[in-house]
């Protein structure tokens, strides 16, 4: 403490001079970063708001900054406008034809303006020229026309490219003007109808699974009905192919008659096996010629159905004779008259009328 | 009952505006007694010089280790916070604001208020118990002149250097502390870093300092020549002249903050 009380002045002188140093050193640092001494060239720019723009916002070329924005004002066009600062090292960059393209942080809030140059670097603005920004028609012409070229970030560039796609299609002279947001309102639309399906649908199969009402679950009662029927028909089959099988057993046992009671009452098979056989035999003849005689009236049915139809005639004819002899006026009291034949043909005979 | 509570808020309300118009009495005589240092510096300047090596030089260690630490933390914070949204950029403007903007002068005031505002109400407080302040007058010299305005004009150039040595130790000591956990190129954050600082920054932590450091002089110096003649009074003067400096040192920064940002 002493010695600190000894040089007391050289402590504090000491303390206090560092702190100085530091400061002047700090403060030069900060003049030749920010390049407080080197000459400037104020130029004008137009931007459609002042959103996240400030007074020391920087405009950079290639991401490096080249200058400031040192003041914005709205002018009567209800557009802003701004000057900025180049410093002479970059005063080159700032050609005719450039546009300004600022993009807001949507994190900071703050705007990050990027100079785009123009398609000639040897036709340098003059100071004091005006460079508009991307979002106002001169800007917007300039990018339209190719003269510059936006270089931002990839969702800015989708951003602005969506947000054109969206003005050409909403423009006025378009024919198809709207037609995104119709495609939309459509898709609305058809989806809500959809859903409404899908809600009748469930509700259907809500009501076909109760059963408590007895028009409820008639789809599965149905589908139950007909397990049960094919169940049914299954076990038909079963039985129908089981009765099959027994009568070819017995057709073969009857062909080739080898059981035991057969051997013992017949072993020569001439009384009861023979006869049999002999019978079936002529049976099997008889049907054979039955089934020819039945072709053959089947192939003469045309011939036969002919002779039956003169044969009907001819009766009528006769029928029609007698009847005249048993009514001639001498005899009785003449032939009657006949009445129409059904057309359908379900009456056969002629109706009389008395 | 109605008239006792009535007779009570106005008895406080007169004593509390006494109080003040006697603050503003020792305020007024203090700032007369400050265009007259110069004059008066042969005696005063010791005083003033021991004031600044108490409550500057002595704690210049404190002042660096909070420094270096609040620095490291906020870029070690801010790297992680800010580098999940990919806003690492936004790290040299936080440290602009919060060390430079706020915390520098703010920390200073309330270490001051600890070590010196207590030091100096007592020290003055124990001169009246034993009468020193009696002797002084007696010899025509004015405690105000060679007591109150060097430690005032102490505190003030102890707050402004603490301020500048807070706001160089910050910045680059927490590039040090955090260079063992983010490696970032000493030459890129200073770069960006002074990219983003303004001198209107520099400017608004040095008047917050300068009037912090006299607000906080003035009110130690006031509390301590308010003890009357009890040795316990000291201490809840001492009280006082904390609690009233931490109200005023915030409503200050409050109202200079306003300030700064609508000019």
């Amino acid at each position: 403490m002493k010695f600190k009380f000894k040089y007391t002045n050289r402590i504090v002188g000491a303390f206090i001079l560092v702190a100085l140093g530091m400061l002047v050193t700090s403060v030069v640092l900060i003049a030749i970063q920010q390049k407080v001494f080197v000459k400037k060239y104020t130029f004008k720019a137009r931007f459609l708001d002042a959103e996240g723009l400030s007074t020391s916002t920087p405009i950079r070329f290639k991401g490096y900054e080249i200058g400031r924005i040192i003041s914005f004002r709205l002018n009567d066009e209800n557009m802003i406008d701004a000057d900025f600062t180049v410093v002479e090292e970059y005063r080159t960059k700032i050609v005719e034809n450039s546009a300004l393209n600022k993009a807001k942080n949507p994190i900071s809030g703050t705007s990050t303006i990027e100079l785009l140059q123009g398609p000639d670097p040897d036709r340098i603005l003059p100071e004091g020229g005006l460079i508009p920004a991307i979002d106002i028609p001169e800007g917007r012409k300039l990018l339209d026309e190719g003269l510059v070229t936006k270089t931002g970030d990839v969702i800015s560039s989708m951003l602005v490219n969506t947000d054109r796609l969206l003005e050409n299609l909403n423009r006025d002279n378009n024919e198809r003007a709207g037609a995104l947001f119709r495609a939309l309102v459509n898709l609305a639309d058809a989806s809500e109808k959809l859903d409404e399906t899908m809600g009748m649908i469930t509700l259907t199969f809500e009501r076909l699974n109760k059963d408590n009402n007895p028009q409820d679950g008639a789809l599965f009662r149905s589908v139950n009905n007909l397990a049960n029927l094919t169940e049914q028909l299954q076990t038909t089959v079963t039985i129908l192919n089981k009765t099959l099988a027994s009568s070819d057993s017995l057709l073969t046992a009857y062909s080739k008659p080898e059981g035991l009671a057969v051997k013992l009452a017949d072993p020569a098979g001439e009384n009861f096996v023979k006869p049999i056989r002999q019978t079936l035999d002529n049976l099997n003849v008889t049907l054979r010629e039955a089934t020819e005689l039945l072709a053959f009236i089947n192939s003469q049915q045309p011939e036969i159905s002919g002779m039956i139809s003169e044969g009907k005639t001819t009766l009528n004819s006769a029928q029609k004779t007698l009847e005249g002899i048993n009514n001639n006026p001498l005899i009785r009291g003449g032939i009657s008259k006949e009445s129409e034949q059904d057309v359908q043909g379900t009456k056969q005979r002629p109706k009389h009328t008395k | 009952m109605l008239v006792q509570i009535a007779d009570s808020l106005g008895k406080r309300f007169a004593e509390k505006t006494s109080d003040f118009r006697e603050f503003l009495h020792f305020f007024g005589e203090s700032i007369r007694q400050m265009f007259l240092f110069a004059r008066q510096r042969q005696v005063a300047t010791l005083v003033l010089m021991r004031q600044i090596l108490f409550t500057g030089f002595e704690a210049l260690t404190l002042i660096s280790l909070i420094a270096a630490a609040i620095g490291g933390l906020i870029i070690i914070e801010g790297h992680l916070v800010l580098g999940d949204f990919g806003q690492g950029q936004l790290l040299n403007v936080i440290l602009v604001t919060v060390i430079v903007r706020e915390l520098s002068s703010l920390l200073v005031a309330f270490i001051i208020i600890a070590r010196s505002g207590t030091a100096i109400s007592t020290e003055l407080g124990n001169m009246i118990v034993n009468h020193e302040i009696e002797a002084l007058q007696s010899i025509g010299i004015s405690p105000l002149s060679y007591l109150v305005v060097p430690r005032v004009f102490g505190v003030v150039a102890a707050m402004l250097t603490l301020t500048i040595y807070f706001n160089i130790i910050g910045l680059i000591g927490g590039w040090a502390v955090s260079y063992a956990f983010f490696p970032i190129g000493l030459e890129d954050f200073y770069t960006g870093l002074l990219s983003e600082l303004q001198v209107v920054d520099v400017f608004s932590s040095f008047t917050k300092s300068i009037i912090f450091g006299f607000a906080i002089g003035t009110i130690a110096c006031y509390q301590g020549m308010k003890v009357a003649f009890a040795s316990t009074e000291v201490p809840q003067r001492t009280i006082k002249a904390v609690v009233q400096s931490l109200t005023w040192v915030i409503i200050l920064d409050i109202l200079l903050t306003t300030a700064f940002y609508v000019i």
